[in-house]
């Protein structure tokens, strides 16, 4: 008998934060006001630099802090399963609009920031990352604007990633079980229903609980 | 019952996503016409709902529905299957449910005219055909959940999945959603499997399932797997 065609692989649900690495190295303890200056600051060197020996270095370097923090490389190159489409596009880009040095710069340099960034996320817990957001956010005042409420803002638009993504493989379900996995529409109609209905429940739902700012 | 109904068949099924296991099931026959599943929220019952028409295709092992494989022959298998979801509004897509019932039927049906007259037949046979020319997004949750069993029936199913069909409907329109299926079932001859939190419901099948933990734990008459599920349930 013909071998069987490989089922189609179910994507495990996403999780955007609060996916806190185990352990408790030195990154860990760290305060995350601190983590955050340091990513800032490896990121603004790595950008301005443009230098193949710094952006490669960059990634070494993030490589080794996470060795160093006992964070599991496993968890840390996920990022790069979630992100290969992405990634696979600009390295094409590259090569077709670059020679292959300035490509291979170009890569690392992306690679090394989103890393860097990464490893911030899985060290510390979601709390701290929003304090730290809110003193940031803090020169908005000026505008009028509530730190608290952009930071709520935030939180929310990432803890719906997930749901949208849960939405859109159930709308693409439900296109499939009326044979209709080419019509745009039907797959697409139901996400939309659903990313308004769900922003909708979310706003009332924090507003009941006289949440407005974090 | 005159027609037997072939068998629908897990072997060695587990549905992975990830690193996590979803669903397990080594070893399974189904072949009664009506059949409820029942089991906790996160359980496993739209997963296994969804490997009988391979919507969710199975990690290891096999499912097969009518004797067509769920991975090899998934969209032949899906066109007589239907398969209803419990979330009424996001079914609809079309801006009336004649068009949608109409879409449905795009590939079967050529004629435009033609086309319009099954569909037609399909909601007034489920008697909403006043709600034919209406905006979908304007019906109760009642209408729109029928309106989606037409887009499914007009296709003339064999097996009817329906996924918590009534879990988000009042009492009334629950009813009168059960009894159209039931009509249905008998008139066409069609196999329906449900899963559902209402135990009368469940109660009313020739077999029930329940599934918990991502095994089906207990199963068989339903009296006695509904006693088992309070059971477990109250500890
Ligand atoms: N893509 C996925 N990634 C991870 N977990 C999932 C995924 N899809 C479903 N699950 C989980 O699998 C379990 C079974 O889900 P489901 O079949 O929908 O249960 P039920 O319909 O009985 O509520 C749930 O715990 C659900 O959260
Ligand atoms: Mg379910």
């Amino acid at each position: 008998m013909r071998a069987r065609r490989r089922p189609r692989p179910l994507p495990a649900r996403e999780q955007v934060l609060g996916r806190r690495a185990p352990g408790n190295g030195f990154l860990h303890r760290s305060p995350a006001g601190l983590k955050v200056a340091m990513l800032a600051l490896f990121t603004a060197l790595v950008l301005v630099a443009r230098e193949p020996v710094v952006s490669a270095g960059g990634v070494v370097l993030v490589l080794l802090t996470a060795l160093a923090a006992q964070v599991p490389l496993r968890m840390l190159l996920a990022l790069l399963r979630r992100l290969w489409l992405l990634l696979v596009v600009l390295a094409a880009l590259q090569l077709l609009l670059n020679d292959p040095l300035t490509g291979a710069e170009v890569l690392s340099r992306i690679l090394a920031t989103l890393l860097a960034a990464q490893l911030l996320i899985l060290t510390t817990a979601p709390a701290e990352l929003v304090a730290v957001l809110r003193v940031l956010l803090a020169p908005l005042r000026v505008l009028g604007l509530e730190p608290g409420r952009v930071a709520l803002a935030a939180l929310v638009m990432l803890r719906s990633i997930p749901f949208l993504a849960d939405q859109f493989r159930m709308a693409g379900r439900q296109a499939a079980a009326r044979g209709l996995e080419r019509n745009l529409k039907a797959r697409t109609l139901p996400l939309l229903l659903g990313a308004v209905e769900h922003a909708r429940d979310t706003g009332r739902a924090l507003s009941a609980r006289g949440i407005d700012q974090v | 019952m005159t027609e037997h109904p072939e068998a629908i068949t897990f072997r060695n099924v587990r549905v992975l996503a990830g690193q996590g296991q979803l669903l397990e099931i080594p070893h399974l026959d189904l072949t009664e016409q009506r059949i409820s599943v029942i089991g906790p929220n996160g359980g496993g019952k739209s997963t296994l709902l969804q490997l009988v028409n391979g919507l969710v295709e199975p990690t290891e092992g096999r499912v097969s529905t009518e004797g067509l494989d769920t991975v090899e022959q998934g969209r032949q298998l899906r066109q007589c299957t239907g398969f209803v979801f419990s979330n009424p509004a996001a079914q609809l897509v079309m801006p009336t449910p004649l068009e949608d019932v109409e879409l449905s039927l795009r590939r079967s049906v050529r004629d435009s005219a033609q086309r319009r007259r099954a569909a037609l037949q399909t909601l007034a046979e489920l008697g909403i055909a006043d709600l034919a020319e209406r905006s979908s997004q304007e019906l109760s949750s009642g209408q729109q959940q029928l309106v989606a069993l037409a887009t499914v029936l007009t296709l003339r199913p064999r097996t009817l999945l329906l996924d918590e069909p009534t879990t988000l409907l009042d009492l009334a329109n629950a009813a009168r959603f059960t009894q159209l299926v039931r009509s249905m079932e008998r008139k066409h001859r069609i196999r329906t499997i449900t899963a559902t939190h209402d135990l009368e419901l469940a109660a009313a099948a020739e077999r029930t399932l329940l599934v918990a933990g991502g095994k089906v734990v207990a199963e068989g008459e339903p009296q006695e797997v509904i006693a088992a599920y309070r059971r477990c349930s109250t500890g």
